[in-house]
């Protein structure tokens, strides 16, 4: 789970975001203001709680709310609940999360209620069990599968902040393993800095290294082990950004990379390149050219999006006031990308809540028997 | 190349040994034709043609049309001989007898061998179907199969239908077409007689040109769905020659006619505004592909545009076609050949190939030098989408594209435009022409299969299989 809260300055204000694209679609079929986006945004509140979880918790919450009378009418209110979502929101959690609820809504058999009412409150029912056990179960099956993987005294890499990598160092921990662990710092969100936080708490050694230190560790390292926001079809991993140069260096130095995914994470999407990811409008305004690609025209000021120019003066010079060091403007942070593709070739095995550690073609296996029917 | 040496009376070593038999099996049994297609069956060690033809007499030997009818036919030429042929004599009247139990047999003899000499292939592909003109007069005559059949044999043969989807569309439609027209003679049940009736016509479609996996699978469905009737019962024929047409149809649209739009829908996703596009050779699927990704994303925003590059080889020189079609919806092309390949490859962001088959180990078996394609692109980290329908699976395992393939028309791969080789007439001058039609592309070079069913790796045939033959 090293999901990358993202800078609140990047996500959209849950107010003008919700009437700008849906609001016309919610006129026509939710005929409650039901804010799917801010019952997201409270799910997530809880910081134990993923993005495909918390997804899924918000479309319960909709269909709880909900005044449709017909199975019909109700899935055409989930399906603009997840189109506002999916929409909406940057983590491509949210999308796998909404794919598998819709996937089991679809497939959602009562034998024995035939009537509207007694359906809707086993559907819903039934996706709250799920959040609240069984995606808290997942962690946990993870961890314990992931754990026989470390040995005692071993030296382990990860890469930003994973609840379940944290998980697994700390039951290896509790199993009397000594484990040493090196975490990148991982900007710019640097929530390498919580894993270490967390783990030095528990009186585990951990150092954070700079990301451009990975390959110069490397060579220390007994393994890599990271969390991931979606897996794909492919197998690969979409997680934060440096995971897959982590991998590749790992690949380099022949030293296993190992990646822990909650099953509910995986989507049903095949990227064929870096760039080639659903990523969701975040604002009007915002371009939909990917993250650094070059502009078409050089500007002439240093950005040509005219809502930030004022904004710009202030934060190019940074900190130092002395001009020698320069620092990465927010605006310069703010086009480069907050998740990379770590290709298939470079994983060893993915460690899900499905058993055994699946390799990477696996993956795909598994959600063609799951979803093609 | 075991056809030829049949009619001719040079000494063939292997032969007489197995010559021997039929005389005195057929002495032993008496008359009938079950040992006599027997014999021809161990004779013949082509699996394709025998398998299919024998299996008429053997299943159903007091059938009245599938035995007399070929036989009758065939009767002026060999039966005289054939009947005259006392166990000790020679051979060669013999031998020509057990062919005239499959239709279609005696006329290909003579004009193969005719045709061989002209060509001597490589002893190394030896095993391979030959191209060879199809049987025409005779598949009419003496086989009585219907002018329906035969057209489309010729139109496969001569390659003016040409691609998987195109020739088993055809096929199913032309047997949509038998089905409605047959008629079940009055001591026999339908689901019995119509698989007799249909083989000889399998056969020669499969001499004419060979049906490739995705033709097979749809044969093998159809051969399923005529048992199914046996178990349904209680039908009259006409309503069960409503059902198979109808089934046939359905079988066409779903299979194959929305599965190709299911594809080009999932597929033109993957091609983004100023993207370049290399595709080789033809393939229906991809021409759908970039044509619907053109169109829409001339919809979304008229200024966007995105390249294509056909790469194309001798001897078919298919991507003519595609780089004609595409030029009249105005998508901007480069038409380029097979060696230069290496040169246009970088920088381009997408390979899209088709298919003949895809199998259960993901690799992909396609119009010849579309491995080539496939290895410059891994070298050029170009991803690679292959474009199949789950009709095209096979569930073989296939190791390289020796063991199983088609000989293209050697004639027109010697057809080289420079005077005085001496290759006019081919093969003269100790020169062995090679023209292999597919290849075979490992998996590990296919970034992403494009299926109805969504995008898989190769890794994932099997399971596709294994779902597909669960629900069936």
């Amino acid at each position: 789970m090293s999901v990358v809260p993202h800078p609140p300055s990047f996500l959209p204000p849950p107010s003008p975001a919700g009437p700008s694209n849906p609001s016309r679609q919610t006129g026509t079929s939710s005929p409650r203001n039901f804010d799917v986006i801010a019952s997201y945004r409270r799910a997530l509140d809880n910081d134990n709680v993923a993005h495909p979880i918390a997804a899924i918790m918000a479309l319960v919450e909709l269909m709880e709310a909900s005044t449709a009378s017909t199975i019909t009418g109700l899935a055409s209110e989930l399906t603009v609940g997840r189109r506002l979502l999916i929409d909406t929101q940057p983590s491509l959690g949210v999308r796998a999360g909404c794919q598998l609820w819709e996937r089991f809504v679809a497939t959602f058999r009562t034998d024995d209620l035939p009537d509207f009412p007694n359906y809707k409150k086993d559907l819903i029912d039934t996706g709250r069990l799920f959040c609240s056990v069984t995606a808290g179960q997942c962690r946990e099956k993870i961890a314990a599968l992931a754990v026989d993987f470390l040995r005692d005294d071993c030296v382990i890499l990860t890469h930003s902040f994973s609840r379940t990598v944290i998980k697994t160092i700390l039951r290896a921990h509790a199993q009397h393993k000594r484990v040493k662990v090196y975490v990148t710092e991982a900007r710019p969100s640097c929530l390498g800095l919580r894993t270490h936080q967390i783990l030095t708490e528990h009186q585990i050694p951990c150092e954070v290294i700079l990301d451009s230190a990975v390959a110069y560790v490397m060579e220390r390292v007994d393994m890599v082990l990271v969390g991931s926001e979606a897996v794909v079809e492919s197998g690969g991993l979409v997680s934060s950004v440096g995971t897959y140069q982590v991998a590749l260096v790992a690949k380099a130095m022949q030293k296993p990379f190992y990646a822990l995914a909650e099953s509910y994470k995986f989507l049903r999407h095949y990227p064929l390149s870096q760039t080639d990811l659903p990523l969701a409008r975040l604002a009007p305004g915002a371009s939909s050219d990917p993250p650094l690609t070059f502009p078409a025209i050089i500007p002439q000021a240093p950005t040509n999006r005219p809502s930030t120019t004022s904004t710009t003066a202030p934060g190019t010079p940074s900190k130092s006031a002395a001009g020698s060091i320069k620092e990465m403007s927010a605006e310069m942070i703010a086009r480069n990308p907050m998740v990379d593709i770590t290709t298939p070739d470079l994983i060893d095995f993915i460690i899900t809540d499905l058993g055994a550690p699946l390799s990477p073609t696996s993956v795909s296996q598994y959600l063609v028997a799951q979803f093609s029917s | 190349m075991s056809t030829p040496e049949a009619s001719t009376s040079t000494p063939r070593p292997p032969k007489p040994a197995k010559q021997a038999k039929p005389p005195s099996q057929s002495s032993s049994t008496g008359t009938g034709d079950a040992p006599k297609a027997k014999s021809a069956k161990e004779l013949k060690k082509e699996k394709r043609a025998a398998a299919v033809a024998s299996r008429g007499p053997v299943d159903d030997p007091s059938d009245p049309r599938s035995s007399t009818g070929p036989e009758s036919a065939t009767t002026n030429k060999n039966r005289p001989s054939g009947n005259s042929t006392t166990p000790a004599s020679a051979s060669h009247p013999t031998l020509s007898l057990p062919n005239s139990s499959q239709s279609r047999r005696p006329p290909i003899l003579t004009s193969t061998s005719e045709y061989t000499v002209n060509t001597p292939q490589n002893l190394f592909f030896s095993h391979l179907p030959t191209h060879r003109p199809p049987q025409t007069p005779a598949a009419l005559v003496s086989a009585k199969l219907p002018p329906l059949i035969v057209r489309l044999g010729v139109l496969m043969s001569s390659g003016t239908l040409r691609g998987a989807n195109a020739r088993t569309m055809a096929t199913m439609a032309a047997f949509a077409e038998v089905v409605r027209e047959y008629t079940c003679p009055d001591q026999a049940v339908l689901w019995k007689d119509l698989p007799v009736y249909l083989s000889p016509m399998i056969a020669f479609l499969e001499d004419c040109r060979p049906k490739g996996v995705g033709g097979g699978n749809a044969i093998r469905w159809l051969k399923g769905e005529i048992n199914r009737l046996g178990e349904l019962g209680d039908r009259t024929d006409a309503e069960q020659k409503e059902y198979l047409v109808e089934a046939i149809g359905v079988y066409i649209r779903d299979r194959i006619e929305y599965a190709d739009k299911v594809i080009a829908d999932n597929a033109k996703e993957k091609i983004k505004p100023g993207n370049t596009v290399v595709t080789y050779a033809r393939s229906s699927v991809v021409e759908r592909v970039i044509l619907e990704a053109w169109r829409d994303m001339r919809s979304k925003d008229p200024s966007a545009s995105f390249s294509v590059i056909v790469v194309d080889s001798r001897p078919l020189n298919e991507g003519k076609h595609l780089l004609s079609a595409l030029k009249s919806a105005g998508v901007p092309c480069t038409y380029t050949l097979l060696p230069l390949l290496s040169a246009v490859l970088p920088g381009t962001n997408l390979v899209l190939l088709g298919a003949s088959a895809l199998h259960s180990d993901g690799a992909l078996y396609s119009r010849a030098g579309t491995a080539v394609v496939a290895m410059l692109a891994k070298e050029c980290r170009v991803p690679v989408m292959a474009c199949v329908e789950t009709y095209k699976f096979g569930e073989r395992v296939v190791l390289d594209a020796v063991a199983s393939n088609e000989l293209g028309d050697a004639e027109a791969l010697l057809d080289i435009p420079v005077k005085g080789l001496g290759l006019g007439k081919g093969g003269k001058d100790g020169v062995l022409p090679l023209s292999l039609t597919y290849d075979l592309t490992p998996p590990a070079l296919i970034t992403v299969v494009c299926t109805e069913i969504g995008f898989i790796p190769p890794s994932s045939v099997p399971t596709v299989l294994g779902k597909a033959s669960g629900v069936a």
